[in-house]
């Protein structure tokens, strides 16, 4: 990495002038009272309100981390989403600073068999991705690597983001909350195995037997493997989780995803967390270590979402002193769809939003004309 | 709750932080103007939840910064401005955005899009790990690495148009 453009960056960040208003507290107490009176008046229905999910189902905790105490009722440990007249959805209630210990988060998660292991679960899948065709014919089959994810905070949809890349990294994305933004990428591969960055032209490369793909993926992992299985930060554990996010979210050819997944099934410390149905209805099997739960449909091999657990509270300094923050509560992946894609699907990017095109001065670093991000067929 | 109490805690919490905050807002929202607004946004998300806050009111403020500045904040500006209860924040006649020119850092950040800026900003500024700010984003760390590593080489060509103009053919 380049650390000395990153500490010019800090520096930077570090002088920027600022010039604090006195009354900005009383301003902000006045306008709050404004809103909330202007909300009541607001005559939108609520929608929906909360669907209280009450599986009929063993709700099992996730511990955020090891040694988290359980929490004392707190507000923004609630997994529940209240619409309000004249609001989208309330973000969840954050949680305060110096915490006693971190919440941890109810998912609905039904028990599997008993005699199901996470060796079964993944030669399963591994069975039924390796039956499939690698996405598209050929490889890589489109000009775009297109992929549908919902972004979830507990249980409250942040965005359901859009993102088209090229093998180059460039591209555009769009989420609810963001209008289309072009994505450049000046020539850094953005596929990780456990920290070690791939392009897609080196995952093509990558050993299809497993046995030769595991010391690789091994030695790829930058944390230390410890065999404690309840170390959240564990290599084993950032290892999982990086496996599903590039299996996820890049084009992956078939023999190598099935690879992926037998190697996955060597990680020591995963357990098989019981059934788990997803924001889309969809059902498959939860496997989990440390801060991390992927659920995967056995049959066809899908990895249909990933939840983080909060992490533990953290000490942040700043220029004047530090403090004890809380992680905010855990977060929720859930894959919708991934496949190849033309320059023609993406939507338009707007001129000012980030774009190399709306810039004009620099080319996005690509020689390659059809990833311009802002053309539209 | 009588309203005061929250004034006189937070009023104290600006007399000896707000400097820092002012600049972590700024930086997050990518304009001096859009940074005092998202300030104020935070400040009144607090008090409108002063009573369930418990321990110091900053850790709260500073997360609250941090969802909005990736999450609702425009989409409450939007809906401010369709409320036409406010002005609108841009209006301010201060010539707070002639000083942006002088923060070429606040204009490089002002380009990126709004996840990839609080990425940043999160990472090097506020210095979180990496699973912290995915946490504080509510996303993925693999999200958070993209959105470092798109924002930092969007930077980067930005801040040093020579080096990049040599590359591109």
């Amino acid at each position: 990495m380049n650390t000395e453009f990153e500490d010019r960056l800090r520096a930077e960040m570090g002088r920027v002038e600022v010039r604090l208003r006195p009354d900005l507290v009383r301003e902000a107490y006045h306008h709050q009272r404004q809103r909330r009176t202007a909300r009541r008046r607001a005559a939108f229905a609520a929608t929906g309100g909360v669907a209280a999910v009450a599986a009929a189902a063993t709700a099992i905790v996730l511990p955020s981390h090891p040694g988290a105490r359980p929490l004392a009722a707190d507000p923004s440990a609630k997994p529940v989403v209240r619409a309000r007249p004249g609001r989208t959805a309330s973000v969840p209630a954050l949680p305060t600073s110096v915490p006693t210990s971190a919440p941890g988060v109810t998912y609905s998660i039904r028990p599997a068999a008993a005699n199901v292991t996470v060796l079964d679960v993944l030669t399963k899948a591994a069975t039924a991705v390796g039956s499939q065709a690698s996405p598209g014919t050929g490889w890589p089959a489109g000009a775009y690597w297109h992929t549908e994810q919902e972004v979830m905070s507990g249980a409250k949809l942040v965005s359901t983001d859009n993102i088209w890349t090229d093998a180059s990294g460039n591209g555009v994305g769009e989420g609810t909350v963001d209008p289309p933004y072009a994505i450049t990428n000046p020539g850094q591969p953005l596929a990780d195995i456990g920290g070690k960055s791939y392009t897609w032209a080196q995952l093509d490369a990558l050993p299809t037997d497993p046995a030769k793909l595991w010391p690789i993926v091994k030695a790829d992992e930058q944390l230390p493997f410890s065999e404690d299985p309840a170390l959240p930060k564990s290599g084993q554990s950032d290892l999982f989780q990086s496996i599903w996010n590039l299996v996820t979210s890049e084009p992956v050819p078939a023999p190598l995803r099935k690879a992926l997944y037998e190697v996955a099934a060597k990680i020591p410390g995963v357990t098989v967390a019981g059934q788990y149905t997803d924001s889309l209805g969809r059902t498959g099997t939860a496997l989990h270590i440390g801060m991390w739960t992927m659920v995967v449909d056995p049959d066809t091999g899908q990895i249909l979402a990933m939840m983080q657990a909060a992490g533990p509270p953290v000490t942040v300094c700043g220029a004047t002193g530090c403090i004890q923050q809380q992680t905010a509560g855990a977060s929720t992946n859930v894959y919708i769809t991934a496949g190849w894609a033309s320059a023609a699907s993406m939507p338009k990017v707007p001129v000012g939003n980030g774009g190399a095109a709306a810039s004009g001065s620099s080319g996005s670093g690509t020689p390659n004309p059809a990833s311009v991000p802002t053309q539209r067929g | 709750m009588d309203g005061e109490q929250p004034i006189a805690v937070l009023e104290q919490l600006l007399a000896d932080k707000g400097e820092q905050l002012l600049r972590t807002a700024i930086l997050l929202a990518g304009s001096r103007s859009d940074g005092e607004d998202l300030l104020q946004n935070g400040l009144e998300r607090v008090i409108q939840r002063w009573r369930t806050i418990r321990g110091e009111p900053e850790g709260y403020l500073r997360r609250t910064l941090y969802h909005l500045a990736v999450d609702g904040w425009r989409r409450k500006k939007a809906w401010r401005a369709r409320l036409g209860l406010l002005a609108a924040p841009d209006a301010v006649p201060d010539g707070a955005d002639a000083v942006d020119q002088r923060d070429r850092i606040v204009r490089l950040l002002h380009s990126l899009p709004p996840r990839q800026r609080t990425a940043i900003v999160l990472r090097y500024w506020e210095e979180l790990s990496e699973a912290e700010a995915a946490n504080a984003m509510g996303c993925s760390v693999g999200t958070v690495k993209s959105a470092v590593s798109r924002g930092l080489g969007r930077l980067r060509e930005l801040s040093e148009p020579a080096h990049t103009a040599g590359r591109t053919a």
